[in-house]
């Protein structure tokens, strides 16, 4: 009788069944954050992923998203904590749980604990350096590069490598890390590490890495290895390494955008012969392209462009790519045993029969969760500048490397010191992920108007024909710096 | 009548089943004596710093360098503890450390201690204060403070081998005690933990 109502209610039934599958409640929060984080509203942000704080299996991802939150705010102490925390929780993570094994066959692929995949295990360490040296804590700093390399051991032992890439910034951060602590032979074994994990990825080589190699290989009078970089990289100058120099080194990281978020996709099928459901569920990725081409650093009248360094979204493309065997294999195995179990049920209570398959269905959901608030990539800029006080501006570039937003700084540099600063920019920088050390921030439209149209969050909703001059763009625009309006008028006219 | 009863066991016997289940949720503290090593996670921990700060200091006392010290001025030497860095893979809090030393120097009896760093900007500003604030034969006056004789520095390394499952990770502490007026190094100490840790392969 029910496989009877099935069939006369089936139409309904399959709209009902893919409403509700769509009903992935940690996606939707995740969504939110994301909107939050887009807004550049980082406490609603962290208002929002207090949602997650309970759930025991995604632990891991609270804590580093709760982490990343917390930097973007400028509350290092926070987020280094978090970070601490998420470590912890994924280290407990590491030895296999049967049960969450069993119930991903069987159940749902999001059945089991968050486990971060390596690339953002990396990033986890990355940003925890970060944190340190954004705070002056160059030995705490260190400790993050000798796990990274800890955990690439663990993974790798003879060479260190990770299979799907995600190492290569890593390991030139960690460069930059042994480099200011004065371990220069570690820092060189890093930068060599760093050069082959780019060329495994067949991405280009920042230019400020192809420098420190030549300079480091100089130093330790390695000829043959020098010249053939210098052959490489087309390299006529570089400064050669001083123990006793007098000026300092000005390193900024700029995060850009926010890395790619998983969906689902998928669709709810009646069985082609019995009166089933079967559903197809698979994790792809949506990339969040960002407006900005580039970055250019200037300081005490030098400047210099900022390099991409690590593309996360990259990484996790490759990521997902090695999962989907695995995964596709499991969606056939939950589809075969609820099939399986639903026909044996069948026979003894075909109401239950029906309840087991629809909420079989139902719960058979792909696994969307990933750290979503890291960054789509990373841009690195190193600067030599005499030490004192030292005024900086980090230039976001768009289109047509016109200059879209800007950001102001000053710092302090001992002789031979190196500092490392950041700021997030989705969209416009995030207020506070610059830290006290930035003095201000402003957004400038670019050369050509149409331009305007194309700005994620400004231009898109407002239009500048509809706008006319004068108009309160910023009140229309939800947004708070006035300034907008003195810059777009006579680009109107 | 028999149904009934079966029900009211059945409730009590769920009833019982519940209160374990919640109890297994409670927060559970247990007060344990700081002899007991309390290893969890294999990482560098309290019983390691105490441990290693006791046999350190131990055996800095222990060597001559206290009595030629004597010998030349008549007094005890005067110790401060300067930067002990953290070169291992493990952020490991080093102020404990520290104070492990220091409480482990001083209660020697065999050198004098003075504070460092930041406390004694600490107490600087503390008798600053005191000027016009407080009674002047209670007052303690500036300049008066003494001077180290030997100041004591030190690095905590690691070295990790993994295979598998099992990590043996080797920490290495190592404090050198300097002469301040010459640069001359009058104890030089070295300790050693070897720990081998074995990762479960499967958890619950």
């Amino acid at each position: 009788m029910s496989w009877r109502l099935l069939r006369a209610w089936r139409p309904g039934l399959l709209v009902m069944v893919a409403l509700l599958t769509g009903c992935a409640s940690q996606g939707a929060l995740l969504d939110r954050v994301d909107d939050d984080v887009q807004r550049g509203q980082t406490e609603r942000a962290l208002e929002s992923l207090e949602g997650l704080s309970g759930s025991r299996r995604n632990q891991s991802l609270y804590w580093l998203n709760r982490g990343m939150l917390l930097r973007m705010q400028g509350d290092l102490d926070g987020s280094i904590a978090a970070f601490e925390r998420a470590k912890d929780v994924i280290g407990e993570l590491q030895p296999l749980s049967v049960s969450e094994t069993v119930a991903a066959w069987a159940v749902a692929e999001d059945s089991g604990a968050y486990v971060p995949p390596t690339h953002e295990h990396l990033l986890l360490h990355v940003y925890q350096a970060l944190n340190f040296l954004q705070r002056g804590d160059l030995d705490a700093a260190r400790v993050e590069a000798l796990q990274i390399d800890l955990g690439l051991r663990r993974i790798d032992p003879v060479d260190g490598r990770a299979p799907r890439g995600g190492d290569a910034f890593p390991r030139y951060l960690s460069g930059i890390i042994f480099e200011a602590a004065g371990d220069w032979s570690d820092a060189l074994i890093a930068y060599r590490k760093a050069l082959q994990a780019y060329d495994r990825q067949e991405t280009a080589i920042p230019r400020d890495l192809q420098t420190s190699l030549v300079r480091f290989t100089d130093y330790q009078d390695l000829v043959d290895e020098r010249d053939g970089y210098l052959q490489r990289f087309g390299i006529e100058a570089w400064e050669p390494l001083d123990r006793d120099r007098r000026e300092a080194t000005l390193v900024v990281v700029l995060h850009d955008g926010q890395a790619p978020r998983l969906r689902e996709e998928g669709l709810v099928l009646p069985h082609p012969s019995e009166n089933r459901l079967l559903r197809v569920s698979l994790p792809a990725l949506e990339r969040r392209p960002s407006p900005l081409t580039g970055a250019r650093l200037r300081a005490v009248g030098r400047e210099v462009e900022a390099d991409l360094a690590d593309d996360v979204a990259g990484s996790a493309d490759r990521w997902l790519a090695s999962l989907l065997p695995g995964i596709t294999a499991r969606v056939v195995s939950r589809n075969v045993a609820r099939d399986v179990a639903t026909r044996r049920l069948e026979q003894e209570n075909e109401l239950l029969a029906l309840v087991l398959n629809v909420a079989g269905t139902i719960v058979d959901n792909a696994d969307v969760r990933s750290w979503r608030s890291l960054p789509d990539r990373l841009l690195v800029s190193r600067l030599t500048v005499p030490a004192g006080s030292i005024d900086w501006q980090l230039e976001v570039l768009g289109r047509g490397s016109g200059v879209i937003d800007v950001l102001d700084g000053t710092v302090d540099l001992r002789p031979g010191e190196t500092r490392v600063l950041g700021a997030h920019w989705i969209n416009r920088f995030i207020p506070g992920s610059a830290g006290s050390q930035a003095r201000s921030v402003r957004q400038t439209f670019p050369q050509d108007p149409l331009e305007i149209h194309q700005m994620p969050g400004v231009g898109a909703e407002i239009g500048l024909a509809d706008a006319g001059a004068g108009t309160d763009l910023n009140a229309a625009a939800g947004w708070r710096r006035l300034d907008l309006n003195v810059e777009i008028v006579p680009e109107a006219e | 009548m028999i149904l009934s009863a079966s029900h009211s066991i059945g409730r009590l016997l769920l009833l019982v089943l519940l209160t374990f289940a919640l109890a297994g949720c409670a927060t559970q503290v247990d007060r344990v004596d700081r002899d007991v090593p309390g290893d969890l996670s294999g990482r560098w921990n309290d019983t390691d710093s105490r441990l290693v700060s006791e046999e350190m200091i131990d055996d800095m006392i222990s060597r001559g360098w206290i009595q030629r010290h004597q010998g030349r001025t008549g007094s005890n030497p005067t110790v401060i503890v300067g930067d002990v860095r953290n070169l291992s893979h493990e952020h490991i809090n080093v102020n404990t450390f520290v104070r492990d030393i220091e409480r482990e120097l001083l209660n020697s009896g065999e050198v004098t201690f003075v504070a460092s760093g930041v406390e004694r900007d600490a107490i600087r500003s503390e008798r600053e204060d005191q000027r016009g604030n407080v009674r002047e034969e209670t007052r303690s006056l500036a300049g008066r403070e003494i001077g180290a004789d030997y100041v004591l520095t030190g690095t905590i390394n690691t070295i990790m081998d993994t295979e598998g499952r099992t990590e043996v990770a080797y920490y290495q502490v190592d404090l050198a005690l300097t002469s301040l007026a010459d640069n001359t190094r009058v104890w030089v100490g070295q300790k050693e933990i070897r720990k081998i840790i074995r990762r479960g392969m499967f958890r619950s």
